[in-house]
């Protein structure tokens, strides 16, 4: 049988480390917990704040539901937001949460963030910064 | 700013309705809480002709934040009371945290609960 030279697509990742050398801004997925109904002041906030994508699930809590019965409480579900955020605007963003938390009786929940670990393509990057790239000389547009 | 807390998110993927095969043996082992998100599961035919076995398509996620110290215990604990050997099916696995909010303490220990105990018997 004839050898045949197969060509294997090879992917360049980008780690953190060489995102911060190109000057890639590191980004990371936020996930915030709150009761159900209040997701949307979270949103809107992340949309003021150059955040591109962000997903609104409707969970629930874990608390089984004759303890609920007993705490006099309806339910427990949730919204959960899921959002990538860019490093430049995710302090504003944390800050923004942890007041709100503070605050607003109703809205108590939970917020963490995982760091991405690789991005494929520049198009879904200038999407998910929502600002065109300036690489090695050469504007992305 | 964010809790200085190094923890972990432990995502469990179950089949639905058996979220608390999950809690129940997480929460022995000293988790708090969870939430419980709903999917549907890809898994094809093929699989479940080759291995013999049945995939339930519609999933239960749960999402459960705990500190980084208790993480292979509860991982452990998930494993052998949902895991692919029971009724569940669930599939485990947990991802590093960078900042977290509105988590003092992800996880209540038994030393915790005696402190507990012992300031409430003072009172």
């Amino acid at each position: 049988m004839k050898n045949q030279n197969i060509m294997t697509p090879t992917a360049s990742k980008l780690d953190v480390k060489d995102a911060k050398q190109l000057n890639f801004e590191v980004m990371k997925l936020l996930v915030i917990v709150v009761p159900a109904g209040y997701g949307n002041v979270f949103i809107n906030f992340n949309k003021r704040n150059d955040v591109a994508l962000q997903i609104l699930d409707r969970g629930s809590g874990t608390v089984p539901v004759d303890l609920l019965e007993i705490l006099g409480l309806d339910d427990n579900k949730k919204d959960v937001i899921f959002a990538i955020v860019k490093s430049s605007v995710l302090e504003k963003i944390l800050a923004f949460i942890e007041q709100r938390f503070l605050i607003a009786k109703k809205e108590k929940g939970i917020a963490f963030t995982i760091p991405l670990r690789a991005l494929i393509g520049l198009t879904n990057y200038k999407f998910l910064t929502n600002s065109p790239k300036n690489l090695g000389g050469k504007v992305y547009e | 700013m964010s809790d200085k807390i190094d923890a972990v998110l432990i995502v469990t993927v179950v089949n639905a309705g058996f979220v608390d095969l999950v809690m129940d043996s997480a929460k022995r082992v000293g988790a708090t809480g969870g939430t419980v998100l709903h999917g549907r599961g890809t898994g094809n035919k093929e699989i479940e002709k080759t291995f013999g076995i049945s995939i339930h398509p519609e999933k239960d996620l749960v999402f459960i934040v705990v500190d980084k110290t208790k993480e292979a215990e509860i991982l452990t604990a998930i494993y052998r009371g949902a895991g692919l050997d029971t009724p569940g099916q669930g599939i485990a696995f947990s991802l590093p945290l960078s900042e977290t909010i509105g988590i003092t303490n992800p996880v209540s220990t038994t030393e915790d609960s005696k402190i507990k105990n012992s300031n409430g018997d003072d009172e």
